[in-house]
Order: C-alpha cells, then sequence, then structure tokens
C-alpha cells in the first residue's frame, strides 16, 4: 500500500513538472475545444483547389506566406483549421493576420495558439505585438493569471483531480493501515498543496475560457440584439471580451472595462467554441 | 364603439343644449351631413396623420354612434373629440368633431373606407378618405390640437436638436440641444423612450430636468424646454438622425367659433381638457461624420477629441530612492470626450518600472462634456542615475482646428538615491504599455513543423462524461481499500465478530457436505457433518470450541438462547440418530436421510438467522 501511495504522489509531482507541460502541450487532450472552424475574417478562397489533407494546406499556407501573399496563406490556413488544429497552424495563422493589419485577428489566432501549447514563446511575443499594434493598453497580467498560463486547462485539471484523490487516499489510508510516522502526514500535506494550487490554476484558467475576440476596429457594442439596437460605445479590434451569449448572429459579450451589450459575429470571435 | 368614449364632448355637448334651450331657439329641419379627411394627407412611414369626422345636424342632436372600420396597416394612436352649437338667425345646428391620429409603419396608399353613423335614428354614410404614406419623412411635423394657431414651421409642437456644428468627428462627444416646444394652450409631458433612429450614433439621453421658458413665435408666446445633452458618432460618412420623443399632450380642445361653449370652457378648462398621444418625430439633423485624420496622428494618440490642457505633472517629492514606488499624477482638463481619453503614455525608456494607471474623472456638467481627468502612475526608479521625471506624452485632436495638438510636459529634475545594499531590484528590458522603438520586438518567423493535428477537436476536460466516468476507479479503489482494511481490524480486534463469521461459513461448509453425503446414502457421514453444522450455527456466539460440545451443553445453550422446543427437538432427533446409526446399529434408508437432509438445512437456516 505504500508503494501505491508513493506511486500516487510521484506521478502527480511529475505531472506538475513544467519540463513535462512543455513536452506534451501540443498533445492529444491537453485542451478544450476550440472553435471549429474560425470565421476567418476576411479570408478569401484559396486560388487553386483546396488540398484536402490539413498537413497540406499547412504546406501550402506556409509557401504563399514566403511569397508575400498573405491573402492566399490565410485563406489556406483558414481551410486547413476547418480540418483539423495544431498549436504551429494557428501560430502561422496569427502571423499571417498580422502581416496583413489584421490584429484583431492575429490577436485571435495566437490566443488559440496559446491554448493548445500555453509556454509557447514565439506565440507570447507576437501577441504582444499584436496587440501593441492596435494601440490598446493592455494591463500587465497579474501573477495569477501568469501562474494559471503556465499550463492548458486540461492540464490543471488532470492535474488537480489527480493530486485531489492522492490527498484523500493519503488523509484516510495511513491511519487504517497504521502508516507511522511525518513521512505520510508529509506527503498528505504535500498532496493538499498540490491539489489546492492546481484548482487555482484551473479556476484562474477557466475565467478565460468564454473570452473572444474584437476582429475590426471601432465595432459597436449595442443595446441589443437586431441591426436598429443603438450602440452603447466602441469596442476596437484586437479587444478581449467574454462571451456571454450568442442570439440571431451577435454575441452577447462583457467589454474588459465592464460594458455589457451585443456586439455582431462578423466583428467578433470567441477564442474557445 | 369608439364614440363611447367621449363623456366630455357630451358634457359640453349638454351644456351648449341648457343655453341654447335659454336662448330660446328654435330647430329648423334641415338635413345632416357628415364628412371625413386626412390631415395631411401625406406623411412619412411613422409620422401621425389626423383623420377627422364631422357630423353635422341641424338642430337639437345627440351623439352620432358609430364604429371606426380597421384599415390594416394603419393604427389609431390618440383620439380626440368635440361639439359645437351654432345658432345662426335663430336656426340653430350641432356639429360633432372626431379626431384620430393615425401611422402607418409602411409606405403605401390607406384608404378608409365609407362607413355609416347613427345620428337621432337617421343613418349618415361618412365618405372614404386616403392617406398617402411615403418612405421618407415629410418633415418633423406633428399636429397636436389641429385646430387654431401654428408655428412659424406650421406646428402647434416641435422638436428640434442642434448641435454646435454639424460637421462631427468619429468618437468625438458634441453637445446637442434637444428643444420641445409647444403652444400656450398644450400641455406636453413625456410619455415614453426617447429614441433615436440612427444606430451610429451613441445612443443620446435626455439626462435632467430640462430648463424650460418661452420663446415668441408669430407674436405668440410659446413655451419651450430644452435638454442639455451630448451626441458621439461612431461611423463615418453623412448621416441623418431623427429623434422621437412619445408625449401626452393636454389640450383644451376649445371650440373657438362657438361662443357659448368658449364662455363655458373659460369658466372651467381644465375639466374639458383633452389628452392625445403622440410620436413627435424631430427635425431631420444632417450631419457629416469626419474620421479622424490619419495624417500627423502621434502613434501613441490618447483617443481624446476636444479642447484639452494638462497640468504639470506632480509628485509627492522630487527626491526618490531606487526600488521605491511612487505616484506621478496629472490632470487634464477642458472639454471633448473624456469618456475615450486615455491615460498619456510615459515615455519611461528602461530606467523606471510602471503599472497600469488609475484614472478618476470629474464632471462639470451633466454630460460629462466638461470636466477634469485624473491619471495616476505608480513609478519606481530602477536607476540612481535619473535626473529628470519621465516626459508625459499628451495629445489630442482639436476639431476646431482639425489637427492633432501635442503637449508634452516638461522634464523636471529629480534626485534619485540609490537603494540599500541588498535591495537593489533588478530592472525590466522593457514596459508592457510604453512602446520604445528600441526595444520594439520584431514578429518571429513561422513555425515550420505543424506540430500534432487535433481532429475533431478535444473537449474541456470537465464537459467529458468519459472524465466524470473515469473518477469511479479511483472512488472504487478508495472505498474497497477502506472495507477491506475496516473488515480486516474488526477481524483482529472482535473475536465474536471474528467467531460468528467463522461459525457461519463452517456451518454452510458443513451443511453442503451433509448434503452431499446424503444424497450419496452415506448415513455416517451424513450424521456426523450433521452434527457439526448444527453445532456450528447454534453456537456461533460463543468462544469454545464447537466440536468439544457435549448434546447437553448444546441443547441448554439453544434452550439459552431462546430455541423454540421443536427447534430443541429436531437437532435432538439428528443428534439421537447419529448416536443410535453409530451405537445402536439404526440403518436409515435413502427416504430417511433425504427427509433429515432438508430438516437439517431449515434448522441451521433458522439458527443461524436467531443469532
Amino acid at each position: 500500500m505504500k508503494k501505491i501511495a508513493a506511486s500516487i504522489i510521484c506521478f502527480a509531482l511529475a505531472a506538475t513538472h513544467p519540463l513535462r507541460a512543455q513536452l506534451s502541450a501540443p498533445a492529444a487532450g491537453t485542451f478544450p475545444s476550440l472553435t471549429a472552424p474560425a470565421p476567418a475574417p476576411a479570408a478569401k478562397a484559396p486560388a487553386g483547389p483546396i488540398p484536402a489533407d490539413p498537413a497540406q494546406a499547412f504546406a501550402a499556407g506556409l509557401a504563399a506566406y514566403e511569397k508575400n501573399d498573405f491573402d492566399q496563406a490565410r485563406a489556406l490556413f483558414s481551410a486547413a483549421e476547418g480540418k483539423a488544429i495544431s498549436a504551429p497552424l494557428e501560430y502561422n495563422f496569427g502571423n499571417t493576420c498580422f502581416q496583413a493589419a489584421d490584429y484583431g485577428g492575429a490577436v485571435l489566432h495566437y490566443l488559440r495558439s496559446l491554448t493548445l501549447d500555453p509556454r509557447d514563446p514565439d506565440s507570447l511575443q507576437n501577441l504582444a505585438l499584436a496587440r501593441r499594434s492596435t494601440n490598446l493598453v493592455i494591463a500587465d497580467p497579474t501573477r495569477l493569471e501568469n501562474f494559471a498560463g503556465l499550463l492548458s486547462l486540461n492540464t490543471w485539471a488532470g492535474l488537480a483531480t489527480l493530486a485531489g484523490w492522492a490527498a484523500l487516499y493519503l488523509a484516510f489510508l495511513p491511519g487504517l493501515y497504521r502508516w507511522r510516522g511525518i513521512v505520510p502526514k508529509l506527503l498528505c500535506a504535500t498532496a493538499a498543496i498540490i491539489a489546492l494550487s492546481t484548482g487555482i490554476g484551473y479556476w484562474a484558467a477557466h475565467q478565460h475560457v468564454h473570452d473572444g475576440v474584437v476582429l475590426h476596429a471601432d465595432t459597436a457594442v449595442q443595446l441589443s440584439p437586431t441591426a436598429n439596437s443603438p450602440a452603447i460605445g466602441l469596442v476596437q479590434s484586437g479587444e478581449v471580451a467574454q462571451t456571454l451569449d450568442e442570439h440571431g448572429g451577435y454575441f452577447k459579450v462583457r467589454t474588459a472595462d465592464g460594458r455589457l451589450g451585443w456586439v455582431e459575429a462578423a466583428n467578433f470571435s470567441p477564442v474557445w467554441n | 364603439m369608439i364614440f363611447r368614449h367621449f363623456q366630455l364632448s357630451f358634457l359640453r355637448f349638454a351644456a351648449g343644449l341648457a343655453l341654447c334651450v335659454l336662448a330660446g331657439a328654435t330647430a329648423s329641419a334641415q338635413d345632416a351631413t357628415a364628412t371625413s379627411g386626412f390631415n395631411p394627407t401625406e406623411v412619412g412611414v411613422e409620422e401621425v396623420s389626423q383623420y377627422d369626422v364631422t357630423v353635422s345636424e341641424s338642430g337639437f342632436s345627440a351623439t352620432p354612434k358609430g364604429d371606426l372600420p380597421k384599415v390594416d396597416g394603419l393604427d389609431v394612436v390618440g383620439t380626440s373629440s368635440g361639439n359645437s352649437i351654432k345658432i345662426v338667425n335663430g336656426a340653430m345646428s350641432t356639429d360633432f368633431s372626431f379626431k384620430f391620429s393615425v401611422r402607418a409603419l409602411k409606405p403605401g396608399q390607406y384608404t378608409m373606407p365609407a362607413f355609416t353613423v347613427t345620428v337621432n335614428g337617421k343613418t349618415l354614410t361618412v365618405p372614404a378618405a386616403t392617406l398617402k404614406v411615403t418612405d421618407q419623412p415629410t418633415q418633423a411635423k406633428v399636429s397636436a390640437g389641429g385646430r387654431g394657431s401654428t408655428t412659424a414651421s406650421g406646428n402647434s409642437i416641435s422638436l428640434t436638436a442642434k448641435p454646435p456644428r454639424t460637421d462631427i468627428y468619429v468618437g468625438e462627444k458634441l453637445p446637442l440641444d434637444l428643444t420641445l416646444t409647444w403652444k400656450p394652450e398644450l400641455q406636453p409631458q413625456l410619455a415614453g423612450e426617447f429614441t433615436q433612429d440612427n444606430d451610429s450614433f451613441e445612443r443620446v439621453e435626455l439626462t435632467g430636468k430640462p430648463s424650460q421658458y418661452d420663446v415668441p413665435v408669430n407674436g405668440q408666446r410659446y413655451g419651450a424646454a430644452t435638454w442639455h445633452s451630448a451626441l458621439t458618432s461612431i461611423k463615418s460618412g453623412p448621416q441623418t438622425l431623427r429623434f422621437t420623443m412619445p408625449l401626452l399632450v393636454s389640450t383644451p380642445d376649445q371650440t373657438g367659433s362657438d361662443p357659448m361653449t368658449a364662455i363655458l370652457m373659460g369658466s372651467i378648462p381644465n375639466m374639458f381638457a383633452q389628452q392625445q398621444s403622440l410620436s413627435l418625430v424631430s427635425t431631420p439633423l444632417d450631419l457629416n461624420v469626419l474620421p479622424l485624420p490619419d495624417e500627423g496622428r502621434p502613434g501613441n494618440f490618447t483617443g481624446g477629441i476636444g479642447s484639452f490642457s494638462i497640468t504639470p505633472p506632480s509628485l509627492p517629492s522630487t527626491n526618490l530612492q531606487v526600488g521605491v514606488p511612487v505616484t506621478l499624477k496629472i490632470t487634464v482638463n477642458g472639454q471633448g470626450n473624456f469618456d475615450r481619453l486615455q491615460a498619456p503614455s510615459l515615455d519611461l525608456g528602461t530606467l523606471w518600472r510602471t503599472y497600469t494607471p488609475k484614472e478618476n474623472f470629474t464632471a462639470q456638467d451633466a454630460i460629462g462634456y466638461h470636466g477634469q481627468k485624473t491619471f495616476e502612475y505608480v513609478i519606481m526608479p530602477m536607476s540612481d542615475s535619473i535626473t529628470t521625471l519621465p516626459v508625459v506624452q499628451f495629445n489630442y485632436f482639436d476639431p476646431d482646428k482639425k489637427t492633432y495638438v501635442e503637449q508634452p510636459t516638461q522634464p523636471i529634475p529629480i534626485t534619485v538615491k540609490p537603494a540599500p545594499p541588498g535591495q537593489a531590484p533588478v530592472p525590466l528590458p522593457a514596459i508592457a504599455n510604453t512602446p520604445s522603438e528600441s526595444a520594439k520586438p520584431e514578429l518571429v518567423g513561422l513555425h515550420l513543423d505543424p506540430g500534432t493535428w487535433q481532429t475533431p477537436p478535444p473537449r474541456l476536460w470537465l464537459a467529458s462524461p468519459y472524465f466524470w466516468g473515469a473518477q469511479a476507479v479511483p472512488a472504487v479503489l478508495f472505498a474497497t481499500l477502506v472495507i477491506t482494511r475496516r473488515r480486516q481490524l474488526r477481524l483482529e480486534n472482535d473475536p465474536l465478530y471474528a467467531r460468528r463469521l467463522r461459525a457461519r461459513s463452517q456451518a454452510q461448509s458443513a451443511l453442503a457436505r451433509a448434503r452431499s453425503a446424503a444424497a450419496q446414502g452415506h448415513a455416517a457421514e451424513f450424521y456426523s457433518v450433521a452434527q457439526r453444522a448444527l453445532q456450528e450455527a447454534a453456537t456461533q456466539d460463543r468462544l469454545d470450541a464447537p466440536e468439544a460440545l457435549t448434546w447437553q451443553e448444546f441443547d441448554a445453550h439453544l434452550a439459552k438462547s431462546g430455541a423454540s422446543s421443536d427447534v430443541r427437538q429436531q437437532a435432538r432427533e439428528i443428534f439421537e440418530a447419529g448416536d443410535a446409526l453409530r451405537f445402536g446399529g439404526f440403518t436409515p434408508d435413502q427416504a430417511d436421510l433425504n427427509a433429515a437432509a432438508t430438516r437439517l438445512a431449515t434448522l441451521v437456516k433458522e439458527l443461524l438467522d436467531r443469532a
């Protein structure tokens, strides 16, 4: 039984190691679903046939990007995204949007890339650059947000669950099996701390599950989801807002400064689905 | 019955009748007539026209009765009525006037068909009338009262919106005066939500109480109320804006040509006031919304449009210390779109650390056009080589000069003491919200490896039933470990419990063996095992060995434990049959064995259950 408990703790500790997360980040099952086919703002139909294989569309998009044909690259990356997703695809898609001066789209795809690979330094740097290009004043992330960004949401969920079970086992089993000494108590406390901290990490990361990105400048935030509804203000390309509801081609959002209203779906895209 | 609502008219009619009788007027024998028509005959969509029905009857007349036909697409939004009694050369006649405010939501031609009314038992036909509704509003004109004088533009009541200029920039906040003007005999009051017809502007609110005053119109003093609001455009291009103000207008509805009624009205005017619901549409406001020019636009444009001034930055002290944060405060005064004015950027370089500034706005008017906005930056010097306070790069767009205005503050000399030993902070390479050309990163290139494709996109684990299903594994394992261990501990610590479990197990085992022996006709083995089964079952709450019990001890135990005499008798028979077999040559046949096996099973079960 001691071996079982030790194995659980070792696994939990190994799972929280940053290197493990870094290595396994793009692997399947490490993050929640994304919006399947991106709205592809201003993505034109690719000139020529669309490769059925997303890897081929990815390669064709790279080639178009290298030729500075950003419209074609966006169309190909969009086509690939409609079939499958990967962190490099979203990252390259973001670069293409950036080169096409579509900073809202760039922010969206960098955020998606970071959802798949939360600590990709290239995505982080280009995201900061895209946000700076929108002239938005973005508050520095809090310590909690930095902490939450260390791992993907599903990794947080898995670790918190594992550590929670470990803490439960170690809280009850040593007494029943008469494991004496300080070691079981230390293991139990360690598991409880890991469970608590990973739970906080999950909670903080979950705050951004409903985030979405404004795609176009001077997007009106309207009182109601109708074309004739008066606007209560404007949001700018690249701004992140929380998605609360969807109705008739409009998203109900809460903006970063707390305004509540509806934006047209053509001007806004959730990061998550 | 629409006409039945006009009790006030009937009161006036009764008063007129009384005066008429006093005057000793006589009736003539002329026929009754009915007329109808729209006023105006052409309106825009959602504008209000007035459908007038007049019924004239010679002599004394009762109130006409009839139903107004319903016309699809034409809504009746208000009603009023009146009557007058005329005596000309001793001949009396009565005119009834009914007014219906109607409004259409779609363009087209609407015809109010002919219909009949009944007056004094006679049936009159009201002729048909036609109203044309166009796409475009005709003019911001709604007639209230419909009789008597109008304003210079032909209105009894009107709404105008007046900005200081008609060229406006996207995002600019412009004062807007909304003025309601009405004839002095009208008493308008707001009766609903104030709306606008153009989404290219932020919603205009009627804030605060309006200023009320009188204005001369055609030599007559009209009442006026002005709301001071603000207009902000969010889309460039030529724009037309109209406002709609729902009103409830009280009108005295004086029958001016009738002196008798006028006398009566003059004595108690409020008693006969009529109320009419109106949706008053303002005069169209044509605006030219301009985008902010790209030329000369500062890279760190604050978004301010208006006329602003910035006060010199203030610090609690000019003697700073490395690593100790201080609050830098700047104040912007003036007029403009303070709600969009963002914090000016600081030219900090790498020797300072800063955080997101706090904002505080103090409005000096109801609409927040004039005011004062304060920004507080928490900054921290990172080097004792700093000699001046960072320059605040304030700028805004002046819509009057049509150019960007930059007002950088002057550097303020300061002294920075070094941090105490061991407390020097590490300078940051770059500040997140401070653009610095030298430190500006470049776009990192493409990722050539597509990575791991995921299709279909994976789900959030906590939303997956498989995730929650998988939690059953550790839960079941935990429960198994706990239950098993607790049972094990009880067996160790509770000998009676352990004995009971063992006795039950042994009794069941012996019973099975006895059944087998009986089936095979092995009488000796059957009775031997049967006795053992009974001993185990009956003594499961005793710690001493059951096989050592004599029959007397066994029976005494049964009696002590409350077993019935029948049970004891059956047990005795099995014990005695076994002894007879062993010592007396008893040879039971197969039927006896089967019957004994059945009795044994019942007996063992009863003994086990009793325990």
